[in-house]
């Protein structure tokens, strides 16, 4: 039986899919992720769809627009708005990535690496507090893909995260993908990093596909799951165990088919 | 603070909008990647994320002005216009502002204003049954409040007639106005009502503040007023409170 944290086997859940989800409910999935952004502000059509999908599926929300690393200070009406969504679809969890998306009140829409140090230890401590008092609940952070790295720092980005689960209590959303894109862009030791992160913290495992630019990798969520990340989340599941793994694809959105075969590949491992 | 400032100089460099001081970056792999190319990777996707959001609320107007001038209009917004909200589905509203006044500029407003009702909040509408058992006089000293996701619209050109061809996949030329429209967002759906000049008229002065026998300022818009309060309530033009 699955633990409640391991909720099994999940897909995101994308435009081009509402009709199949809604109408044929494939067993298949075992539980659906949203992004959190797209429907906090979206009008009640959308509600009413997710609450429906809630009857079949655990949801859980997954945002881009946190920005728990920004020096600006956090937006009440957006974590109110967060927190509104995740009462509503009775959210498994709500996870956001480690990173600032803008600053001085001007938004990048992209997940920008901050300098793993003391000092931002420091800042973001108290900002996930705040998070997780206003959320009611537990934040789960995820590695974002990165292409540059801050020189100066103290903490490799798993130590790092390391510190603010036990600083915190927040969970960690360990994208193995990304640590793949991440670990070549900047040579750093991938196993040695899934076995810094703390097995405990570990919420979901995020799959993804990428794009290989030959002197670096580019997050680009397009494409099949390659066989390095496939070696990487084994790898994971030998060193922290199962959890919920979902497989995540936003653009060059195929059938509904195509991404059942991929998940079946999770299933089958 | 050296946190804010290491900050501040990636978003810099990673939005395009200035250069970074390279030494807080880590020249790492052995320099097979400088630095200066890693922000570039970021300043790439900022553009080209901006670009593809605008473009994807525009489709219309790009088939009307041509590719080339599309994408310069669409490029010039980007550069001029951080984005300052985290919802990136509000970031291309704003670029009717920078069309010259014309058929284009219509045409850019109109589909504006349906990404922008798309995503306003939501409210009640007023319905027939809503009215029931108030008295003529109590009736016609009444306010009527357009619907939170709704555009009141009057175009000297005719944008409305030109995207309903261009969606129905035919050619689409554009016509000459005027046109009046109302966009409503009324059961999940976004909805372009066109309206008679007259009644354009009465619904902007309702929407001013003004009461409905203030509103019905003329004998013609009197007579036609059954009609109209009909569609209003039918397809929920107004707000239930």
């Amino acid at each position: 039986m699955m633990s409640q944290s391991h909720l099994g086997y999940g897909l995101g859940l994308r435009s081009p899919h509402y009709g199949h989800f809604l109408n044929a409910r494939p067993k298949s999935v075992d539980w659906l992720e949203i992004i959190s952004d797209n429907y906090i502000r979206a009008h009640a059509g959308y509600h009413d769809m997710l609450c429906d999908l809630r009857t079949d599926y655990p949801i859980v929300m997954h945002g881009v627009g946190l920005s728990i690393g920004t020096t600006d200070p956090l937006d009440a009406d957006y974590l109110s708005a967060l927190k509104a969504l995740a009462d509503r679809v009775e959210a498994a969890w709500v996870s956001d990535h480690l990173c600032f998306t803008g600053i001085n009140g001007q938004n990048s829409h992209d997940l920008l690496p901050i300098p793993y140090t003391e000092e931002a230890l420091k800042h973001l401590i108290p900002r996930i507090h705040q998070v997780q008092a206003a959320l009611g609940r537990e934040l789960v952070l995820e590695n974002a893909s990165t292409y540059v790295e801050f020189d100066g720092a103290t903490l490799s980005e798993a130590e790092f995260f390391a510190e603010l689960h036990t600083r915190t209590g927040c969970g960690i959303l360990l994208d193995i993908n990304n640590v793949h894109v991440s670990s070549f862009n900047h040579g750093w030791d991938a196993r040695g990093y899934i076995d810094a992160v703390p097995s405990a913290a570990i919420k979901q495992y995020h799959l993804a596909g990428h794009t290989d630019h030959g002197d670096y990798l580019f997050d680009t969520h397009n494409a099949p799951v390659a066989d390095p990340v496939w070696a990487l989340y084994d790898y994971a599941r030998s060193v922290h165990g199962e959890r919920a793994t979902m497989i995540e694809w936003d653009a060059d959105i195929p059938a509904f088919e195509v991404l059942e075969a991929e998940l079946d590949k999770v299933r089958a491992r | 603070m050296i946190y804010r400032h290491q900050l501040e100089q990636l978003y810099e460099a990673a939005t395009g909008r200035g250069a970074a001081d390279m030494a807080l970056f880590k020249p790492s792999r052995g320099n097979i990647l400088t630095p200066q190319r890693r922000l570039n990777i970021y300043a790439d996707g900022y553009h080209e994320r901006l670009k593809a959001a605008v473009a994807a609320d525009y489709p219309a107007l790009a088939a009307f002005m041509g590719a080339e001038a599309f994408d310069a209009l669409v490029a010039a917004y980007v550069e001029a216009t951080p984005s300052r909200h985290w919802d990136l589905n509000l970031y291309p509203i704003g670029l009717p502002d920078l069309v010259s006044p014309g058929p284009a500029k219509d045409l850019a407003t109109l589909e504006a204003a349906i990404v922008a009702v798309f995503w306003a909040a939501d409210s009640a509408p007023l319905t027939t049954a809503d009215l029931s058992g108030i008295d003529d006089e109590a009736f016609a000293q009444m306010g009527f409040k357009l619907r939170t996701a709704s555009h009141l619209l009057s175009f000297e050109a005719a944008p409305n007639a030109y995207l309903t061809a261009h969606r129905a996949g035919g050619p689409a030329m554009m016509g000459a106005g005027p046109e009046h429209l109302l966009i409503v967002r009324h059961d999940h759906e976004v909805h372009r009502h066109d309206l008679e000049p007259l009644e354009y008229d009465v619904l902007t002065r309702l929407s001013q503040g003004q009461s409905l026998t203030d509103a019905i300022a003329t004998e013609a818009a009197a007579e036609r007023l059954p009609h109209w309060l009909g569609r209003w309530l039918t397809h929920g033009f107004f707000n239930k409170s």
